[in-house]
């Protein structure tokens, strides 16, 4: 019996689970065909009022995949491959309307196919009991023999491993949200520094006791034969960021509002991508953002009252898996985001493991916090599901979608696009708001600091090329770290930033900061020596300084 | 629909004139010291058009939250920054409302003019497209145009930078044509520098809530701003038809516009020779040399 039968078979049965994701399968075929229609509608309509229309459609998907798959042959697997796009490019000119019509439909059913996930409640409740010891599964297997001795024989270290979940804290407005699954449809917008975040948060909300959400995920992780067994069974859709074309992201978009008008939680990454420079992200996609705002008036339209809630999410890591090819992409600056970094370390197992290995028996926690939902107009809601404004009136949400003039539920593309905006700066404050500072964070900031003050005429990044070998005493840095921390207490006493249990003194602070800031990374960040600290990363001290820099806490460095 | 007007003074009377002329009915309020009388009636009015003196449109808004939903829209008339903020008037009704929907409208209307069916035109700056057609509606008519942005801050931004710069080229009445048309000039490019920094669009204040605006105050009929640029050269701006409450608003609306300014990080010197003379720190002819003294800069 493979590792697949046995948690197929499962032992556990959670089908009587009243969680709407636990009925997926049954709808999945009807949630295909609906999100499949919608996007064709959309398109047939456009060629209503323009003949031209479908063959624009067909030839801008057509001229964008030829032009990526010229250049690109990943693992992941194509909807359509080149020579079928030449093909129908060069035949779109003498294409029949029918003709278009039939290949159009044809290319949206496949994309939407290929989107959709499954949800299998076995595979959910052997995973949610496995994930602390669960990040092997992420592990590829071509690497498994590379695993060697430091693994298989580190036994301290799988203990560690077993007690994760006493490492990781999840914390916030868990009773509202454990209120709100039983009133309405939850989207949980998190924070986005690491591969790992969905899958922690997957098994946050299943340890507070929140039903599981559906969430996209990258095609890169369907591609390791193991991940996309979890992938597919636990809910995950599948959102490959290479396509630009604007059918593709119909389609996506399409299947996150249906998500929505259909009751099933989700989660996605406002931020788009894993954030390069570790700064709280404040520049966010809001795409799928304003499909909460179409989905709850489609609901509206069809005499559903139902509610969706946004609950923003901050993931706080003391180390972030990732760090280093995250920073090296911040800093090439390359103008244009590329979404799949080549040879990055969630890709190599022998760097996760010994990621695991090392923060596992570190003291520190990662802390997972759940801001205060709010309705798709950014107004806060409590646990009785209702929305607030900023006053504390109870404010009706259903009013923000009717027309003024009529009183009618309407989709308004332009009004929805400001009051998803709107939203979205909520969301923005809401991760500030809710940014768990980490020991790493403030000691690797205060350092930075004191080291750039030495160079005050050097910008950033001539300082990250040129200061190397620098040395910092404890004597030097204690005072720094001092007022960094007493800004920063002030900055929490007025619910601006919170900071980790570890920040109520300085020498645990700066014990616990040192012991993260020497782990894990090779070189290391910091070398100990003697009274003083060997810095020997700069690039990652300001990586996981960026954090702080956040707040914008002005100069913490006195002159000489 | 149902539709309310709340305030008073010339550009409300002019709105109010418009509805008549299109015989759309609406309910008008006042604020006064106890509120506003009727305020629940404003459930079922879901236009308002709000024109109150900025230092009271935190109270008049308190007096109407309970009876304002997300489907009204409140579309303002006022041309100045809130006092206690240096907000736009529109961020002030933000936080106050539970509504989202909110324009501003504004533009060369003269109230002899609409009266007199002669053409002129508002533009309404609004997000939301929906309240441009509904404002559109209730005053549109063959002499009457509004205009439409999506520039809200940016509008209201001009509207109030248009008023300081009449001031100032009612100070440079009796210096020529010359420095006046430069005062124009270099103050737009400093709205247009602001409504920049504050995300709106530059362009803005060389369209209808700032030029045009500007053209109509320093016409026939001078602004009372430009009245009191005029008076403040001969050293007695009471022998202008503005008043003393006119001017200690005028005062505040300049001095709440160098701060948001400097807050934006820019250094505006029209605006600062407008503040310096308002505050009387500096008389005319000073605040004409420092400006004629200032270091060239690029036109634009």
């Amino acid at each position: 019996m493979g590792l697949a039968d046995l948690i197929l078979k499962g032992t556990t049965s959670a089908s009587d689970s009243d969680a709407p994701l636990f009925s997926f399968n049954q709808k999945r075929r009807d949630l295909v065909r609906e999100v499949a229609a919608r996007v064709y509608n959309t398109n047939l309509s456009k060629s209503r009022t323009n003949n031209s229309a479908l063959e624009y459609v067909l030839n801008e998907t057509a001229i964008q995949e030829i032009e990526r798959l010229k250049s690109e042959q990943g693992l992941e697997e194509e909807v359509r491959d080149i020579s079928w796009w030449r093909g129908m490019a060069r035949r779109l000119g003498t294409m029949s309307e029918p003709e278009k019509r039939s290949i159009l439909r044809e290319l949206i059913d496949s994309y939407v196919d290929d989107t959709a996930g499954k949800f299998n409640p076995n595979v959910y409740s052997f995973a949610s009991g496995a994930l602390p010891i669960g990040f092997g599964l992420f592990f590829k297997t071509q690497d498994l023999n590379s695993l060697g001795d430091a693994f298989l024989h580190a036994r301290s270290g799988l203990r560690d491993l077993r007690d994760l979940s006493e490492r990781i804290v999840v914390e916030g407005h868990i009773d509202t949200m454990q209120h709100l699954v039983k009133k309405g449809t939850i989207v949980v917008v998190p924070t986005h520094s690491s591969n790992m975040d969905s899958i922690l948060l997957g098994w946050a909300l299943e340890s507070v006791g929140l039903p599981p959400v559906t969430y996209g995920a990258g095609k890169n992780l369907f591609v390791n034969p193991l991940t996309r067994f979890f992938m597919y069974n636990l809910g995950a859709y599948k959102v490959d960021r290479r396509l630009r074309h604007q059918l593709y992201k119909d389609v996506l978009k399409n299947y996150s509002q249906v998500l929505s008008e259909w009751g099933f939680h989700s989660l996605f990454f406002p931020g788009g991508t894993r954030c390069r420079s570790n700064i709280v992200e404040s520049k966010l996609k809001l795409g799928l953002l304003g499909t909460s705002v179409s989905a709850y008036t489609r609901n509206l339209q069809s005499g559903d009252d139902k509610r969706i809630y946004i609950v923003p999410a901050t993931i706080n890591y003391n180390l972030v898996l990732e760090a280093e090819s995250l920073i090296r992409e911040h800093l090439k600056r390359e103008g244009k985001s590329r979404y799949f970094l080549e040879n990055d370390e969630f890709d190599q197992l022998s760097i996760i493991a010994k990621f695991v290995l090392n923060t596992v028996g570190m003291r520190s926690t990662t802390v997972i916090r759940f801001g205060q939902p709010m309705d798709p107009f950014g107004n806060l809601v409590e646990a009785d599901g209702e929305s607030y404004d900023s006053n504390g009136r109870r404010i009706d949400p259903k009013t923000y979608v009717q027309s003024i003039k009529t009183g009618d539920f309407v989709e308004d593309e332009q009004r929805d696009r400001r009051y998803t905006r709107h939203t979205g700066a909520r969301i923005a404050e809401a991760f500030k708001t809710n940014t768990v500072l980490q020991p790493s964070a403030i000691v690797a900031f205060s350092i930075f600091e004191t080291l750039a003050a030495r160079y005050p005429r050097t910008d950033v990044y001539e300082l990250l090329r040129f200061a190397t070998n620098e040395r910092i005493s404890f004597a030097e840095l204690t005072p720094v770290l001092t007022r960094v921390l007493e800004k920063l207490r002030t900055l929490e006493a007025d619910e601006k930033v919170r900071l980790s249990e570890t920040a109520s003194s300085i020498t645990k602070l700066l014990d616990e900061g040192i012991e993260s800031l020497t782990s894990f990374h090779i070189p290391q960040i910091l070398v100990p020596q003697g009274t003083g600290l060997s810095v020997d990363r700069l690039d990652l001290l300001y990586f996981y300084g960026n954090r702080v820099r956040t707040f914008k806490i002005g100069n913490v460095v006195e002159k000489t | 629909m149902r539709i309310a007007t709340i305030g008073s003074g010339e550009r409300l009377n002019i709105v109010k004139s418009l509805m008549k002329q299109n015989k759309v009915e609406h309910l008008s309020l006042n604020l006064s010291k106890k509120g506003i009388k009727k305020s629940d009636e404003l459930e079922n009015c879901f236009l308002i058009f709000l024109a109150v003196a900025p230092e009271d449109v935190r109270e008049c808004c308190r007096a109407i939250a309970p009876f304002v939903t997300g489907r009204h829209a409140i579309v303002h008339l006022v041309h100045a920054l809130e006092s206690q903020s240096q907000q736009t008037l529109s961020r002030v009704l933000e936080n106050e409302l539970s509504t989202q929907r909110f324009a501003f409208l504004s533009g060369p209307m003269c109230l002899n003019d609409v009266q007199s069916k002669l053409p002129s035109s508002a533009i309404c700056a609004t997000q939301f497209g929906e309240i441009h057609e509904i404002v559109a509606e209730c005053l549109s008519s063959p002499t009457f145009r509004v205009y439409r942005s999506s520039d809200l801050v940016g509008a209201e931004i001009a509207a109030v930078y248009a008023r300081v710069i009449a001031f100032c080229a009612g100070i440079a009445f009796e210096l020529g044509e010359s420095v006046k048309s430069m005062i124009v000039a270099r103050g737009l490019s400093e709205a247009s520098h602001l409504v920049s920094r504050l995300k709106g669009d530059l362009r803005t204040p060389f369209g209808l809530s700032g030029l045009a605006n500007l053209h109509l105050a320093l016409g026939d009929n001078p602004s009372l701003d430009t009245q009191l640029g005029t008076g403040l050269t001969h050293s007695n701006w009471k022998k202008t038809k503005a008043t003393k409450t006119h001017f200690s608003s005028f005062q505040n609306l300049v001095l709440n516009l160098k701060v948001a300014s400097e807050n934006a990080g820019l250094s505006a010197p029209i605006l600062t020779a407008a503040n310096e003379l308002v505050q009387k720190k500096m008389s005319a002819e000073e605040a004409m040399a420092a400006l004629m003294s200032l270091p060239i800069q690029n036109d634009f």
